[in-house]
């Protein structure tokens, strides 16, 4: 019985040892190619069908429904599983603003988003490697946003949410700039005058109270 | 066809050894390393020990009780002798307490059991995979015969595991399970069997003499039972003899120390051991990892200090590598973060670019890191702009940071300052380097202010020394790192003095530092300690920091990062790299000493060291350079590669100038000398210093 289970990880790059350079008989190439094909259909199809089903099934939706989907996995603080399905929503409506907002938000909280595995609470991702580099694209897709939005209060928005991911990081000077382009953006904004008075006044206390 | 049919052959061939399951046992009739494993040193109270590799994102941990583990299953190891099970092992020692082939021992009366194991990387493992290879043997020392038992059980992780592999499954599927022969099955570890499902067992009647042998293959993922027992048909001793020979190999790249002390050159092996196996690859990126178990993960302050280390002890190649890869923490506005609210890690990654691309010479690629620092350096310098304007308390210093690790506590952090200018520091030498004069003097003009400013806002704290935080609360972490590497307050600053006093006062004097409870001891946190008492002329306190370093190790040669004065680490296993990485910095530190504009050689020399050492390719900021020094009764003398600086040279302990030195070398007090650029060679008279006996 052929037996089959999670594959070990994937080689983070290609193979130590290149193939050697010597002229190879006729036949090679189309045995290689059978052994190939065979391998596929045998060992690699049948492990990566599932995450291939996810990526084929967002893919398969339209950018509602993609939408839709990824909302409610992100209710459920499923971040990281809701990714492809609003970077499907964004391939098809390229000029939403919403989409491509609520898409940085999962970025973002994809890298705060933790499991319990294996008895333990850990975070979701590998490493801060791939938790910074989900900032990163986080913050390229609110930097798309924030350059379609045309109203004021839309783009306030855009600013504190960016404002309050600086503050979970840590660059709270960056997060007080945020805030403030969001204050001058709708000056009625309850939420942003009140995160801003509370972030200066634990500045100016190095961080004390609260 | 002549290779088709070679091929043909070795597969079978290949395929009859993994079904016969003999060609491993046989193996062990080469017989296992002659040493003692219980004759290695140990200073904590449980013996353990890693098999990892650079590259593998899993490792195994040889584990207190003689199990193996590595995230995803464990390998229990149950051995008896007419029914009563073995001692658990005293020690867990690598050869030589550095070269990373493991060996334990254990007890059931007359039999003695000997356990050796040793990772390898084939590449039907993957480029993040390894195996280990584990002999077992079982010698009847007795004079009767003895009924004995080896079983070795393949088990999910316990309830509460101490750490897991990121991409184990919860549940395994198929289950775990052994594999005897060359199948296409899926398995868990090889052995020549017989063995069923998770359960290896081997049952024996040892005569007196007899001995039993058992040689297992265990992957870190999952494997197919071909692949294995394609490996199996090289025998554990083939697999030893490899794995002395790489890591030889290895170790011959870096910087060669010759000092007439074994105890040290070996704990150094085990340093760089550690230090070249905690790497992982992302794409075609490397990065430093905090550990081969629990701490899985990238940290800037600790790679930062692991990229240096290497840097310095010419694995060049491998610490630009790894800095390189730091660059996926920059973000857009300046800053590098690798973690929430570490804002020391802008600094630290720029010190570490200085440290892998300047020594010994500046690299190809050093415009874009000098790029990166400049945009870092503009956040810096925006954020004390922005704290100016503010007119809050300690506005220029860095904001408030909560960095959930060490410091624990939300406040204005010292160390994050001191970072800050460790990384102008670096930021000016990398743009300097890159021929960016301009930009260069751009940031060491606002050094100089920040300087000020720190000095200012020290003084404003109203403290004795120099505090964890400008509120004066936390625990002392970066403020540790102020004299040396930031080189934020100069070594002869009274509150450097002090805050040494205050944290070696808890712990009876010189040497590791306590961690919040009074009996407790840090591997690392305090050892920059041991540079700045170097560079404040504390040669003898720098040396007990050294010899707590080197104390505090297992008998794989290994440092754990937090643990009790008695021996005992809880759930933080060792190794810790960054403990590691201080050794190697504070014995480099004592011998070559490079982050000033003056070559600074034998700061710290120990007395046994100038019996004749010589140490060969050490990078520093001047190109590599060899360095010779020995002494006699009556005098000292040097040899090194010439460099364009002044070179400062340091007495041996307890000596000092017997005669005015010969021109053109300089006194500049009775125990250090001064040589202008370029000379190679230096001798003077000593004589035993004044009160020294």
């Amino acid at each position: 019985m052929t037996r089959r289970r999670k594959r070990p990880s994937p080689p983070a790059r290609g193979p130590r040892r290149a193939a050697g350079g010597r002229p190879q008989p006729w036949w090679l190439v189309p045995l290689v190619g059978l052994l190939l094909v065979s391998v596929f259909f045998l060992r690699v199809w049948p492990r990566h069908r599932p995450v291939e089903a996810t990526r084929s099934l967002a893919e398969r939706l339209s950018a509602d429904e993609a939408y839709k989907t990824a909302i409610t996995l992100g209710r459920d603080g499923h971040h990281l599983e809701a990714l492809p399905y609003f970077a499907s929503a964004v391939r098809q409506a390229p000029d939403s603003w919403t989409a491509r907002q609520s898409y940085a938000s999962a970025l973002y909280n994809s890298a705060l988003e933790t499991r319990l595995h294996l008895g333990k609470a850990e975070p979701i991702t590998r490493s801060s490697v791939e938790r910074i580099t989900l900032v990163r694209s986080s913050m390229v897709q609110s930097g798309a946003a924030d350059s379609m939005v045309a109203g004021a209060r839309d783009r306030a928005f855009i600013a504190f949410q960016r404002g309050q991911m600086f503050v979970t990081f840590g660059l709270v000077d960056n997060a007080v700039e945020e805030f403030r382009r969001a204050i001058v953006m709708d000056p009625n904004n309850a939420s942003g005058i009140k995160a801003i008075h509370s972030l200066e006044r634990l500045l100016a206390d190095g961080g004390q109270g609260e | 066809m002549k290779r088709a049919a070679a091929l043909a052959l070795g597969l079978a061939c290949v395929a009859a050894l993994g079904a016969c399951g003999h060609g491993s046992d046989l193996a062990t009739r080469e017989g296992p390393l002659g040493f003692d494993p219980d004759s290695i040193p140990d200073a904590y109270a449980r013996p353990s020990a890693a098999l990892m590799a650079a590259g593998a994102t899993r490792g195994y941990e040889i584990t207190p009780e003689g199990n193996l583990y590595n995230g995803e299953w464990k390998v229990r190891v149950r051995a008896s002798a007419d029914g009563a099970e073995a001692t658990p092992p005293k020690r867990i020692a690598y050869l030589e307490r550095w070269m990373p082939v493991a060996a334990w021992k254990r007890a059931s009366g007359d039999v003695a059991w000997r356990f050796e194991a040793v990772a390898f990387q084939p590449p039907v493992a993957g480029d993040t995979g390894l195996v280990v290879s584990l002999l077992v043997s079982a010698l009847n020392h007795g004079t009767a015969p003895h009924a004995v038992a080896l079983s070795l059980e393949l088990a999910p992780p316990d309830s509460n595991p101490v750490f897991v592999a990121w991409d184990a499954p919860e549940v395994p599927s198929p289950p775990l399970t052994w594999g005897t022969r060359s199948a296409r099955d899926t398995i868990d570890g090889w052995t020549p069997g017989p063995a069923s499902g998770t359960s290896d067992r081997v049952e024996m009647t040892l005569a007196p003499g007899q001995t039993l042998t058992r040689h297992v293959l265990l992957p870190a993922y999952p494997m197919s039972a071909g692949a294995l027992a394609g490996l199996a048909a090289i025998t554990h001793a083939q697999r030893v003899t490899e794995a002395r020979h790489e890591w030889r190999e290895t170790l011959a790249k870096g910087t060669r120390f010759e000092l007439s002390d074994p105890e040290v050159e070996n704990a150094l092996r085990a340093a760089l051991v550690l230090l070249l196996s905690c790497r992982e690859r992302r794409g075609l990126r490397w990065v430093p990892i905090g550990g081969p178990f629990h701490y899985r993960d990238v940290w800037l302050r600790d790679g930062a200090r692991l990229i240096a280390a290497l840097a310095v002890a010419g694995f060049n190649e491998e610490a630009r590598d790894l800095a390189a890869g730091f660059l996926v923490f920059q973000w857009p506005q300046g800053a590098f973060l690798s973690q929430r609210g570490q804002l020391d890690g802008t600094g630290q990654a720029l010190w570490a670019f200085e440290q892998a691309f300047l020594r010994p010479s500046p690299a190809d690629s050093v415009a874009r890191y000098a790029d990166a620092a400049l945009v870092a350096w503009k956040w810096l310098e925006w954020q004390r702009d922005f704290g100016r304007q503010s007119g809050w308390r300690f506005g220029l210093m860095m904001p408030y940071g909560e960095p959930r690790d060490g410091e624990l506590t939300r406040a204005q952090l010292v160390g994050n300052d001191a970072w800050s200018l460790a990384g102008y520091r670096a930021a000016a030498r990398l743009l300097r380097a890159a021929g960016r004069d301009d930009d260069a003097r751009a940031v060491e003009e606002t050094r100089a202010r920040y300087l000020a400013d720190f000095d200012a806002a020290l003084r404003a704290t109203r403290s004795p020394d120099v505090p964890p935080s400008f509120q004066d609360v936390g625990r002392d972490w970066g403020n540790l790192a102020v004299g040396w590497p930031c080189g934020a307050l100069p070594p002869a600053d009274p509150r450097l003095a002090a805050l040494a006093a205050r944290v070696w006062r808890t712990t009876g004097g010189p040497g590791l530092v306590t961690y919040g409870h009074a009996d407790s001891l840090h591997g690392y946190v305090g050892a920059d300690l041991g540079t700045w008492a170097l560079l404040a002329g504390r040669r003898a306190d720098a040396d007990r920091v050294l010899e707590s370093l080197l104390h505090w190790r297992n008998a794989s040669g290994a440092g754990a990062e937090l643990f009790s004065r008695d021996g005992a680490f809880g759930r933080n296993l060792p190794p810790h790299p960054t403990s590691a990485a201080a050794l190697v910095a504070l014995v480099r530190n004592a011998l070559i000493f490079d982050d000033a504009d003056t070559l600074e050689l034998t700061l710290g020399a120990r007395d046994g060291w100038w019996k004749g050492t010589r140490v060969s390719h050490a990078p520093t900021r001047w190109g590599s350079i060899d360095l010779l020094f020995l002494r006699d009764a009556a005098s000292a003398r040097w040899h090194w590669s010439p460099v364009p600086v002044w070179t400062s040279l340091t007495l041996p302990p307890g000596v000092e100038l017997a005669a005015p030195p010969p021109a053109p070398l300089l006194a500049r007090s009775s125990t250090v000398l001064l040589a202008p650029p370029h000379t190679t060679d230096a001798k003077v008279a000593v004589r035993p210093a004044r009160g020294v006996p």
